[in-house]
C-alpha cells in the first residue's frame, strides 16, 4: 500500500546540564497552524524537566513508485534485486569506517532483530544489525525520526526512542495492509546505504511478499526511509 | 582464569521516561516517550493535554489519519544502568 504524504512533529529540548533531546511524537494533523504545534510543544515541555528549544515539522514523501533509476541527492535508489545480491559483510566493515572517531557522544547501539508473524507464531530471522547511536549528533536525531510510528519496543509500538536503549523491531501486519521499517539516512547517504543493504541481506530469509519502498524528506530532499512492505 | 570485578568505580545511570499511550477512533495506538519527566507530574495534568490534544486535533493516527481520541494512559518508567569499571579486573 503506498503511503501519502504526511507530516510529523519533533520537539528538542534542553535539560539542566545543557544536554538537547530530540524526540518526534509521530504524525500530526498536516493542518495543524504552527501556532498549535507550538503550544503542543511547549505543552509536552511543561511535562519535564527541560526547556523547550524547537518545535518543527518534518515531512515523508512517498516515492514507492519512483523510477528506480533516479538518483536523489546522490543517492541511487536501489532496486529488490540490488538490496538482496549486495554483500552484507563489505557494507558492515563500511559502516565501521563511517563511525565518528571521537566516542565522547557514544550512546550504544540500537539492536534491530527481524522477525515476521506466520501462522499464529513469530518467526526470527537469523541476523540482526546494530545502529549505533550518538547522542547530540545529527544520527541521534535521525534515528529518532526514522523509527518513528513502526518501531515495537518490547511488543508496544512506540514513537521515540529513548537512548540507550535496546529494542525489537518486528513486522507485523497493520490493518494487513503492511508493516514497515524506517532507517536513517540523512547523516550519510552511504551510511543509509550500509543499513539498506544490512537489511536486503536479512530479507533473504523474509518471505515471499516482503519488498522495499524509500521515500524522501521534502524539506532536505534527501533519501529518508525505507519500508519493507508485506504485500497484500 | 578467575575474573574478579570490582565495583568501586561502577558508575550509576538512571533515567526516566514518561510513556503516554494515545488512542485514536480507527483503533490505533501509538506511545510516545517523553523523557525527562517532572517527579511532580499530576494526572490532572495528563487529562488537561489530552483534553487539548482532541479539542485541537493535533495528533493522527498512523493508518488512516484518525484524530485521536486522547491520552489512554500515562505511566513513569525509570532505568538504572550500571556501568562496570572493567579497569577494575584484577
Amino acid at each position: 500500500m503506498a503511503m501519502t504524504n504526511k507530516t510529523t512533529l519533533n520537539i528538542k529540548m534542553t535539560d539542566t546540564n545543557l544536554k538537547s533531546k530530540t524526540f518526534n511524537v509521530g504524525y500530526v494533523n498536516p493542518e495543524s497552524s504552527d501556532g498549535t504545534l507550538r503550544e503542543f510543544g511547549a505543552q509536552i515541555a511543561s511535562l519535564t524537566d527541560m526547556s523547550l528549544n524547537e518545535v518543527y515539522r518534518t515531512n515523508v514523501e512517498d516515492i514507492t513508485n519512483a523510477s528506480t533509476d533516479t538518483s536523489i541527492s546522490g543517492f541511487p535508489l536501489l532496486t529488490n534485486s540490488q538490496l538482496l545480491t549486495t554483500n552484507s559483510q563489505t557494507y558492515r566493515t563500511k559502516i565501521k569506517e563511517l563511525l565518528p572517531s571521537d566516542d565522547a557522544y557514544y550512546f550504544g547501539d540500537i539492536q534491530l532483530s527481524f522477525s515476521y508473524s506466520s501462522g499464529g507464531s513469530t518467526i526470527t530471522l537469523r541476523r540482526s544489525i546494530d545502529i549505533p547511536v550518538f547522542y547530540n549528533a545529527s544520527s541521534f536525531q535521525d534515528v529518532i525520526d526514522a523509527f518513528n510510528a513502526v518501531l515495537y519496543q518490547n511488543g508496544q509500538k512506540i514513537s521515540s526512542l529513548s537512548i540507550p536503549s535496546t529494542g525489537s523491531i518486528s513486522f507485523e501486519d497493520v490493518d494487513d495492509k503492511y508493516s514497515s521499517i524506517i532507517i536513517n539516512s540523512e547523516v550519510d547517504n552511504e551510511f543509509t546505504e550500509a543499513v539498506i543493504n544490512e537489511i536486503g541481506d536479512n530479507l533473504k530469509e523474509a518471505p515471499q511478499g516482503f519488498t522495499y519502498n524509500v521515500s524522501r524528506d521534502q524539506t532536505t530532499n534527501k533519501v529518508k526511509l525505507i519500508y519493507i512492505n508485506k504485500q497484500n | 582464569m578467575k575474573f574478579d570485578i570490582q565495583r568501586f568505580n561502577d558508575t550509576v545511570e538512571s533515567s526516566e521516561v514518561l510513556q503516554t499511550k494515545f488512542t485514536f477512533t480507527d483503533g490505533d495506538t501509538r506511545t510516545v516517550n517523553i523523557p525527562n519527566p517532572r517527579n511532580d507530574i499530576t494526572s490532572a495534568e495528563i487529562a488537561t493535554l489530552s483534553e487539548w490534544i482532541v479539542a485541537n486535533n493535533v495528533l493522527i493516527g498512523d493508518q488512516a489519519g484518525a484524530p485521536s481520541e486522547g491520552i489512554e494512559s500515562a505511566v513513569i518508567v525509570g532505568t538504572t544502568r550500571i556501568r562496570l569499571d572493567l579497569n577494575a579486573v584484577t
